[in-house]
């Protein structure tokens, strides 16, 4: 229902009528204005379009990796901390003959106390010491096929496993294209047994042995024993972590000491109105706009270049970085200072180092602690996107995580990095909250 | 003696605050500057401090000129010209005996005042200088913890640090309440009759200036820069000199009288 205004469809009585006004319409939509909106709408969807095919945008394409998307997303949520060791029991199951005759599958049967392996943290192998009595497995494994095709599925059988176990089951090529795919997986159940189907690797050079080696399928079953313990990754996160705060630390420190004494000389109001004041503060101005225009990411490579990747060349990027921002942060909250008390103090007959000491510095104090702190938090996130490129600190290993898709990982770094900036954060809020 | 000819201030971006004053003010005189927003007051003060350059005319206190001194002896002239702002101009947050220790660089060297080097003397005196400011108690409070009034009365603590023989204030009251406002101007009628010291002071209240001043000065800016529009006593100002200073819209209003026995306080308002 519509509302109706009054004050629209009447008039007070004894007021000028509408029609003695000027009309103002209402305006157009803005592109039916004129050609040039036209014309300007025309080319702003042309380059869309254009930009749509430039940047190979493929939407598709994601709704189809969507789910390759969330399993590693999920693999960065959980990151590597804790670990255990682990046993495994893997068994072969040979599959004789090359091509012609076509691939055959014999049962193998292991009927000894076998060998499993104990990773350890770090992935060392270590043979379980002999006698131990949950390492002895009677173990029947079978696949069901005659002979065997690229492509085909297999029944693989399995007794005497550990029961209730998860495990894989992985074909390992020895022809031309030697290499190892997992082709299924298998729950043994509390007996130890289990059956279940697994698909051939659709590939003629793995299932062909060229040299007469048969392939082999194994079933693996690991599982975890022992305490809980820290994992490697963790080790190594935490240490490039501290490494990348002292980055930071060491970074926004000369900073700080390059970029007050410049940031006083580019604040307007304490420089004076003359000749030699206006060029000096024009200087600093420009070397602090120079230096603020390279990125860190850029003088990170070059100083990794120069003074070889680690951490002294991610301080040096850094330090310029934060020069930059330092200076004009500080210079432009000297120049928001009340200039009330500059002016109080030069009346009292002070001199201008006095005048800055008393009126300019304590005035300056909480937002130099602010912006300092704020650099210091920049400087961590920035040291990490530095590390990618050689600069030291967490980013070197998380690049080496993604680099090998190890997305859990690269989740503990990723982690690391987030809780550093949130303790950070809440540290120079409270710290903040002291001094203003 | 603070002695002003032929200033003149025209400012860099073409407006013109004073044009052509002549002023003497002997020594123990207390000179209450009235006249409109605009008119050129604080200027004039500022002047005489040098805190602004004059375009022209020169301001000789004791016989010096402010106008040709070199900046250490502007800072030596300086160091006997205390004054007193609107807005207190305190670091608000420096504790209120830094604030007063303040007043007291001009007597100290660079060096020794980077580290905060204050001797016994400098704190000594500033406890007395707050005693006599009434607000002893506060020495350690940070300045933006105190009310108006008593930042106002910090601010001439700090002045009374440099031991001056003239005191600058610009619209001391303007941010006060009608009470604070007499009670900060009685301070400085203290220091005018105990001290000896000049007192130029801007207002806005006329009734103030009656109250208070010795003699008082009107300035008024047509657009070519402010002039004396007025010097003599303060009960010399009748309606018609008041409406040459003020304009002719201007009325003089009333407000309650102050405790019941002053003559009413009348403050000006604008129509």
């Amino acid at each position: 229902m519509a509302v109706i205004d009054e004050s629209v469809t009447k008039q007070k009585p004894g007021s000028m009528p509408d029609s003695a006004r000027p009309v103002i319409k209402p305006p157009r939509p803005v592109f039916l204005r004129s050609w040039v909106a036209l014309v300007a709408l025309i080319v702003i969807v042309a380059a869309e379009i254009t930009g749509w095919q430039v940047a190979e945008i493929n939407p598709p394409l994601l709704v189809q990796k969507w789910g390759e998307f969330t399993s590693r997303f999920g693999e960065l949520l959980a990151p590597d901390i804790v670990a255990q060791d682990q046993k495994q029991l893997q068994v072969p199951l040979p599959i004789v003959g090359a091509d012609k005759p076509p691939a055959q599958v014999k049962e193998a049967t292991v009927q000894a106390p076998i060998t499993t392996i104990i990773k350890k943290a770090g992935g060392n192998e270590n043979p379980a010491a002999p006698g131990t009595t949950e390492n002895v497995f009677n173990v029947t494994l079978t696949a069901d096929a005659g002979q065997v095709v690229a492509g085909q599925t297999l029944t693989v059988t399995g007794k005497g496993f550990r029961p209730n176990t998860d495990g894989v089951i992985i074909w390992q090529s020895t022809g031309t294209n030697t290499s190892s795919q997992q082709i299924g997986t298998f729950k043994a159940d509390g007996n130890g047994e289990f059956k279940v189907q697994a698909q051939v690797p659709n590939d003629k050079d793995r299932v062909t042995n060229a040299y007469n080696y048969p392939n082999s399928l194994y079933a693996t079953q690991n599982w975890s024993f022992g305490n809980l313990y820290f994992s490697d990754t963790l080790g190594l996160v935490l240490g490039k972590i501290l490494e990348t705060i002292f980055i930071a630390l060491m970074a926004t420190s000369f900073a700080i000491v390059i970029s007050l004494p410049i940031s006083f000389l580019a604040a307007r109001n304490l420089m004076p109105r003359n000749f030699i004041g206006t060029t000096i503060y024009t200087l600093a101005r420009t070397v602090l706009n120079i230096s603020r225009s390279i990125e860190a990411l850029i003088l990170a490579v070059i100083f990794a270049a120069t003074v070889g990747l680690g951490p002294f060349a991610g301080v040096l990027s850094l330090t310029v970085y934060a020069i930059a921002s330092l200076g004009k942060f500080y210079s432009e909250a000297i120049e928001s200072i009340d200039p009330g008390p500059l002016e109080a103090i030069t009346a009292t007959g002070a001199n201008r180092l006095q005048v800055i000491t008393y009126a300019v510095i304590p005035q300056f104090i909480p937002q130099f602690i602010g912006f300092t702190l704020y650099m210091w938090d920049r400087s961590v996130r920035a040291s990490t996107i530095v590390g990618f490129v050689g600069g030291g600190g967490i980013g070197f290993l998380l690049v080496q995580y993604i680099n090998l898709l190890q997305f859990h990982q690269a989740g503990t770094a990723i982690w690391a990095i987030a809780v550093v900036v949130i303790i950070m954060d809440w540290a120079s809020a409270r710290i903040r909250a002291r001094v203003i | 003696m603070i002695k002003i000819e032929n200033l003149s201030k025209t400012y860099e971006d073409g407006t013109k605050a004073l044009h052509n004053i002549n002023l003497t003010v002997p020594d123990g005189q207390f000179l209450v500057i009235i006249g409109l927003s605009g008119s050129g007051k604080s200027t004039l003060l500022r002047c005489i401090n040098g805190l602004i350059k004059p375009t022209s005319g020169q301001v000789l206190v004791d016989g010096e000129n402010i106008t040709t001194a070199s900046t250490a002896q502007l800072r030596k002239i300086r160091l006997k010209i205390g004054m007193i702002f609107q807005q207190f101009n305190l670091v608000r947050r420096s504790s209120v005996m830094t604030n007063v220790l303040t007043g007291r660089l001009g007597y100290k060297s660079s060096m020794s005042s980077l580290f905060h080097r204050f001797n016994q003397e400098d704190y000594t005196l500033a406890m007395r200088n707050l005693e006599r400011v009434g607000i002893v108690q506060k020495a350690t409070a940070r300045a933006d913890q105190l009310s108006g009034g008593q930042q106002q009365r910090v601010g001439i603590a700090r002045a009374l640090m440099q031991n001056p023989r003239y005191m600058l204030a610009d619209e001391p009251v303007a941010s006060l309440d009608p009470a604070t406002s007499h009670s900060v101007m009685k301070y400085l009628e203290q220091i005018n009759k105990e001290d000896g010291i000049t007192v130029l002071c801007n207002l806005h209240f006329l009734s103030l200036a009656r109250r208070y001043a010795t003699r008082v000065i009107a300035l008024r800016n047509d657009g070519e820069g402010g002039e004396i529009v007025f010097d003599g006593g303060a009960l010399e100002i009748d309606e018609r000199k008041f409406r040459e200073i003020y304009g002719e819209d201007a009325v003089e209003v009333e407000i309650g009288p102050r405790d019941g026995k002053v003559a009413p306080d009348r403050t000006l308002a604008p129509l």
